[in-house]
């Protein structure tokens, strides 16, 4: 089975770890997080009709980038950025955590999670702004931890552009 | 045809413009672009034709075999010798910083090695088994040392895992016999995380890396290659070697899949076959086996051992038959008192007095078995009456007081006064007295048991005073009201106190009281507890007026709440009793 490291990158209460718990396989506890920085869970994905096993690197959302976690980036096929549908200020961090993972020189097949779209009522985004990342070629995905609305489809989402990127 | 008219025209009236009409037709059949591919071509020379194609053509071949690398070997090889021949300080410049990381490296391993196997030495240097140690190394010709180590090394390599170093991916892992883990590609995934970590936080040098984590007996042994990692997880304490068969197996491992490394696109299969590489690191190493069997060697020493011992306790039993034998021989001799005896084996010094009608000591050992005894007597005749001689030395002999009175009427020994039980005892079957009076009269004599009776007062009256302040008297709550049944305590009570008059006059015990201490629990205010226990106080001490204690030898005292009491709130409402002297006088002994 093919293996591919995938990280999870955003500004910290996006809901990365929430994204990911009810969907993967994991053995380490989230105290990781505040200890190394860092959390790997595991999950297999079918697309194109094989599985893919991904390597799901939930990097700590602090909204300072120290080397340590820069380093978490390298090796990494693809990524999600994930941001808060109630918190305009979490857009410009994914920005700054695409701007970094560029200045590292890799360009990776990534995914735009915009998350908590349960909280219909409380959506603060500018309209502009993700038609603007739209029309630069983001592919950006509205999700809910707390529903399940498209978390897993994201996954095979970046897992197919991993592959056709592999290709 | 008109094209084929013009163009013979042409050709036979001018060369140039033949020339023109050639270009022309160029122009029309291969197109304007093919102009400017000609010009660019013509004002290029093949130098530099090449070098605009060269990088390219040269990752194209390589791509299907391995010519290129084949081809510039030799060149490079030369290229480096002539470099270092001529310009070894530029060589020297672009090495350092490269080199100087491995050296530290590596010095730093070998050091860390060095004090672990020192350790051990010093750990185990003192024992009794080190002795047995040194002496096996001897016998094998070995330095202790490098014994120590062949002995105390005990581990085994339960699983050896190949990680991706870029992606952190497991590549493949190799399991020990029955070792499972919960889920290696995980532990993979976050060893390389953890390393990074690590690294990024405590080290400048991008190239240095973690090299083993230590949890209890489990060591997590790490080699980090360029491009990958191997990490054996070691039960025990390993050896040197696990390190340099980790080593050489990432190198093999490099060497092999070097290319597999640069290229991983996430397929791991083409690293199955790296499972006979991986193989030989499952190390295992046992401390040295003992053999188990019937230990016939020290069942015999252990029989040996008892049969020594048992012999010996029945040589000193059979000695001790024979001196009593002996003692008792001489004792019943009539006439005989044994002075003094002491004994050394084989000598046994006996100091006897008797009367001159007696026989000699001699005579009458003569027919008597004495082995393995050499009795040596000391001979003293008494010069008096035998009876009249011994009579002043009967009080020691037998430890008497001074008040009891020795006799002696006609033949007989008479004893008055009072003595100790087994004084009396002693004195009542003593052969020496037997044989040298007619009779002992102990009709005046009284026993009293091992204490004296003074003795036995002041027992009495620590038993007295023990009972007297473990008197508790409990109270019901916010009252002076005794818990039902308390009150019942008081006649006893005051029996005690009877008793404990009549000794203290007899003892005797001066200037004592009964000190009567109320208590109250925390429940009120510290006055209210002050006045309440005071008041319970005075009650128990009323009721033993009552029943017609002297006041003057009561004391009634209110503590209040104790706050650092253990009983329980209901217990702490209560009366205690203590038997205290007061005053204290100078120079006046109290029990």
């Amino acid at each position: 089975m093919i293996a591919k490291k995938v990280c999870l990158l955003g500004s910290f209460a996006v809901g990365k770890s929430s994204l990911i718990r009810r969907f993967v396989e994991s053995i380490f506890s989230d105290k990781y997080h505040t200890t190394i920085g860092v959390k790997i869970d595991k999950k297999v994905v079918r697309s194109q009709d094989q599985d893919v096993q991904l390597m799901i690197w939930d990097i700590e959302g602090k909204d300072e980038f120290s080397t340590y976690r820069q380093s978490y980036l390298r090796g990494a096929a693809g990524y999600f950025l994930v941001v808060d549908g109630t918190r305009p200020d979490s857009v410009s961090v994914a920005k700054e955590w695409h701007d970094m993972v560029l200045q590292q020189g890799l360009k990776l097949p990534f995914i735009l999670l915009v998350n908590k779209s349960d909280l219909f009522y409380d959506q603060r985004l500018n309209e502009d702004d993700l038609v603007e990342l739209s029309s630069m070629g983001w592919e950006i995905l509205l999700t809910s931890a707390k529903t399940g609305e498209n978390v897993d489809y994201a996954f095979e989402r970046l897992t197919t552009k991993l592959l056709e990127n592999n290709e | 045809m008109t094209v084929s008219t013009s163009t013979s025209s042409t050709s036979s009236d001018s060369p140039i413009s033949s020339q023109d009409e050639l270009d022309r037709l160029r122009q029309l059949v291969l197109g304007p672009d093919y102009e400017q591919a000609l010009r660019t071509m013509l004002s290029q020379s093949d130098t530099e034709r090449i070098a605009a194609t060269i990088s390219e053509a040269i990752i194209q071949r390589n791509l299907s075999d391995k010519s290129v690398a084949q081809a510039l070997a030799p060149i490079i090889d030369d290229a480096i010798d002539n470099a270092i021949k001529y310009r070894p300080q530029r060589i020297t410049r672009v090495i350092y910083p490269i080199i100087g990381p491995s050296i530290r490296k590596s010095v730093a391993r070998a050091l860390a090695d060095m004090v672990q196997n020192l350790n051990q030495i010093l750990e185990s240097s003192l024992s009794l088994r080190a002795w047995g140690w040194r002496y096996q190394a001897w016998r094998a010709g070995m330095k202790y040392g490098e014994y120590v180590l062949l002995k105390t090394l005990d581990f085994r390599v339960e699983q050896v895992l190949l990680i991706h170093r870029e992606t952190g991916i497991l590549l493949h892992a190799e399991n020990a016999a029955g070792f499972q883990t919960e889920d290696p590609e995980l532990v993979s995934s976050m060893l390389t995380a953890v390393s990074d970590f690590v690294t990024d936080s405590f080290s400048r040098h991008p190239d240095t890396s973690l090299d083993n984590i230590r949890v209890g007996d489990f060591i997590l042994e790490i080699e980090t290659g360029p491009s990958a990692i191997l990490a054996a997880a070691i039960r025990g304490t390993p050896s040197e070697k696990v390190s340099q068969v980790l080593r050489h197996t990432l190198e093999r491992l490099h060497l092999v899949f070097s290319r597999e490394f640069d290229r991983f696109n996430g397929d791991r299969a083409i690293f199955d076959s790296a499972s006979h590489l991986m193989r030989p690191c499952l190390l295992t190493q046992h401390k040295e086996d003992f053999y188990i069997g019937t230990p016939w060697l020290a069942l015999t020493a252990i029989a040996l051992l008892l049969a020594y011992g048992g012999w010996e306790s029945y040589q000193k039993v059979q000695n001790e038959i024979s001196y009593r034998h002996i003692l008792e021989y001489i004792r019943t001799t009539p006439g005989y008192v044994i002075v003094d005896e002491s004994k050394e084996l084989p000598h046994l010094r006996l100091e006897i007095l008797r009367p001159p009608s007696s026989p000699p000591p001699n005579q009458r050992l003569a027919g008597l078995k004495t082995a393995p005894w050499q009795v040596n007597i000391v001979d003293h005749v008494a010069p008096l009456n035998m009876r009249e001689y011994l009579l002043p030395l009967i009080p020691e002999m037998f430890h008497l007081g001074q008040g009891v009175e020795i006799e002696l009427n006609d033949q007989t020994l008479a004893i008055k006064g009072l003595i100790k039980e087994s004084q009396y005892r002693e004195i009542e079957h003593s052969p020496m007295l037997q044989s040298v009076y007619s009779s002992v009269d102990l009709s005046a004599a009284q026993s009293y048991p091992e204490q004296s009776p003074k003795e036995q007062q002041l027992s009495q009256w620590y038993r007295l005073k023990a009972k007297i302040e473990n008197i508790r008297f409990q109270f019901q709550p916010n009252t002076t009201n005794l818990v039902a049944g308390e009150e019942q305590k008081i006649p006893e009570l005051v029996a005690d106190l009877n008793t404990a008059l009549s000794l203290a006059e007899e003892i005797p015990v001066y200037h004592w009281q009964l000190y009567i201490v109320g208590y109250a629990n925390s429940a009120g205010s510290d006055n209210a507890n002050i006045k309440i226990s005071e008041a319970r106080a005075k009650l128990i001490s009323e009721l033993l007026q009552a029943n017609h204690m002297d006041a003057s030898l009561l004391l009634a005292w209110g503590a209040g709440n104790l706050p650092d009491s253990r009983l329980p709130e209901h217990q702490q409402r209560m009366v205690s009793l203590q038997l205290i002297h007061s005053p204290i006088i100078l120079g006046t002994e109290y029990p």
